[in-house]
């Protein structure tokens, strides 16, 4: 789960930035991507559709890195699966 | 003050027929329709289930590394733009003096009919953040100054079908009065989009042949069943005359007068009056003679009131000499292209003037009384021109005219 995780993020990043996928690893930072803001947010939005997830409003701004968006996108997914777990209960 | 010669030293378009400006001249010239059933949705619950749409467009035409992060308007317009510099050979040399100023019906309603989509079907929070940038009037603009690095006079406007008209008129004043030495100026439009085409469904002015597209659309003849909507661009490079002769550069055609005006009446009908004075306009500001215009590339659009209205205001405005004044709609093989249309039939102008070839009014076969004058019925024709106009005429009263005329 979990390298299936950073592997769908290093495919739609390196879709929507244009940006070789070898440069999306761990420890690498956003700007190390090239990009602007307008892209990031079009690849966030991409993101939280891909996996069914949504953001905190305020939960994409801390992101600066590959690490913390995966971190991100794990903590969503668990979340979700929390959520529908109770709804299903 | 004194006004700068503007000339048109390049143009590329996007039409029915394909990219470029050679299979458009071809189609135009061989009088063939490029009017086909609708694929780009389900139209099946239209009335109207035909268009002209561009199907051999690619986004590689654009020649734009981030064109797949523009509407199909966008695209259209860079392509168009593409192929107009490389047409002129212009190399930008003082950014500061060269802008860009297009028109479009619509903008970029893909975007917005794909957002509302999301919206309504999905949540508020499926809509795409590039939905503003995407769909914004003067995306295309800002785009292809962006491409060619262009820092002068950019802007975009709408006058609907009159608004490539418009925007040509518009960058022909720009370098009149000195506030640029070159334009990229024109039109563009895509509104073959499921939500819009459904308004236009609704307004009952398209024609339902839809078993017989390529004979839909008969501009003038008495039997028009209304206009066929479709999509395109078309950008020329206009530059002052001096500049152009000193580059060395292939000159076209002079644009030599530009009148606009608005009928002040009615939201979709049109006016003779109007009309007749915008024409007027135009004439004025060429310092023309009417018995010097040689012919006429018409608004034309096939619906029972534009086409008599048309035929009336030029009737009204050149006299005994309308009877030898040959006027085409090369909507007949195109279909109406709104905010396009307008730049599309200035280079079909000024292709005119260069090959000396008048394209046909094609589908004309019954003869209306309202309609009496000489629509180069259904072959093309050749003619030594020198003076041309090219008349637009919008929903919302806007019409446009501009004079154009051969280099002597």
């Amino acid at each position: 789960m979990e390298d299936r995780v950073e592997e769908q993020l290093r495919e739609l990043i390196s879709s929507n930035l244009k940006v070789d996928k070898t440069l999306i690893r761990r420890g690498s930072k956003l700007a190390d991507w090239g990009g602007d803001s307008l892209l990031f947010l079009e690849t966030i939005f991409e993101v939280e559709n891909h996996f069914n997830i949504q953001f905190p409003d305020t939960g994409a701004d801390h992101v600066s890195d590959f690490d913390s968006l995966v971190a991100l996108v794990k903590v969503q997914l668990l979340k979700t699966g929390v959520r529908r777990f109770n709804a299903s209960a | 003050m004194p006004r700068h010669r503007v000339v048109v030293t390049g143009f590329g378009l996007v039409t029915p027929f394909g990219v470029g400006q050679q299979v458009f001249w071809e189609g135009l010239t061989q009088g063939r329709s490029a009017i086909t059933a609708i694929d780009l949705f389900d139209a099946s619950a239209f009335r109207t289930r035909i268009a002209g749409a561009c199907p051999s467009f690619a986004i590689e035409h654009c020649d734009y590394a981030d064109a797949d992060r523009t509407d199909r308007v966008s695209q259209f317009a860079l392509a168009a733009a593409s192929e107009a510099m490389r047409s002129s050979g212009l190399e930008i040399e003082d950014e500061e003096a060269t802008g860009v100023i297009l028109g479009t019906g619509i903008g970029g309603i893909t975007t917005i009919d794909a957002a509302q989509k999301s919206l309504h079907t999905k949540g508020p929070r499926f809509v795409s953040p590039m939905t503003v940038p995407m769909s914004m009037f003067n995306a295309a603009a800002s785009h292809i100054c962006i491409r060619y690095g262009l820092r002068g006079p950019c802007f975009t406007l709408s006058t609907a079908c009159s608004s490539g008209s418009n925007a040509i008129g518009e960058a022909f004043r720009t370098i009149q009065h000195g506030y640029a030495t070159s334009m990229l100026a024109g039109g563009a439009d895509a509104p073959l989009s499921y939500g819009i085409f459904s308004g236009w469904n609704a307004l009952r002015v398209m024609s339902q042949r839809n078993d017989t597209p390529a004979t839909a659309m008969r501009p003038f003849s008495r039997d028009r069943d209304g206009l066929v909507l479709s999509e395109g661009a078309a950008i020329v490079v206009l530059e002052e005359y001096e500049h152009a002769r000193r580059r060395g550069a292939a000159i076209h055609a002079e644009l030599i007068g530009y009148g606009y005006n608005n009928d002040g009446l009615h939201a979709t009908r049109p006016s003779v009056d109007g009309q007749t004075k915008s024409i007027r306009r135009a004439l004025a500001d060429a310092e023309l003679d009417i018995s010097a215009v040689d012919y006429i590339n018409a608004h034309g659009t096939a619906t029972s009131a534009n086409d008599a209205t048309e035929t009336q205001a030029v009737k009204n405005v050149f006299g005994a000499h309308a009877k030898r004044l040959p006027m085409s709609s090369i909507k007949s093989m195109i279909g109406h292209s709104m905010g396009a249309a307008g730049a599309i039939e200035f280079v079909a102008s000024v292709l005119s003037l260069r090959e000396g070839v008048l394209p046909p009014t094609i589908n004309y076969h019954v003869p209306d009384p309202d309609c009496d004058l000489d629509y180069v019925a259904n072959v093309a024709r050749e003619a030594r021109i020198s003076t041309v106009l090219s008349n637009s005429f919008a929903f919302g009263g806007c019409n446009a005219i501009l004079a154009l005329r051969a280099l002597h």
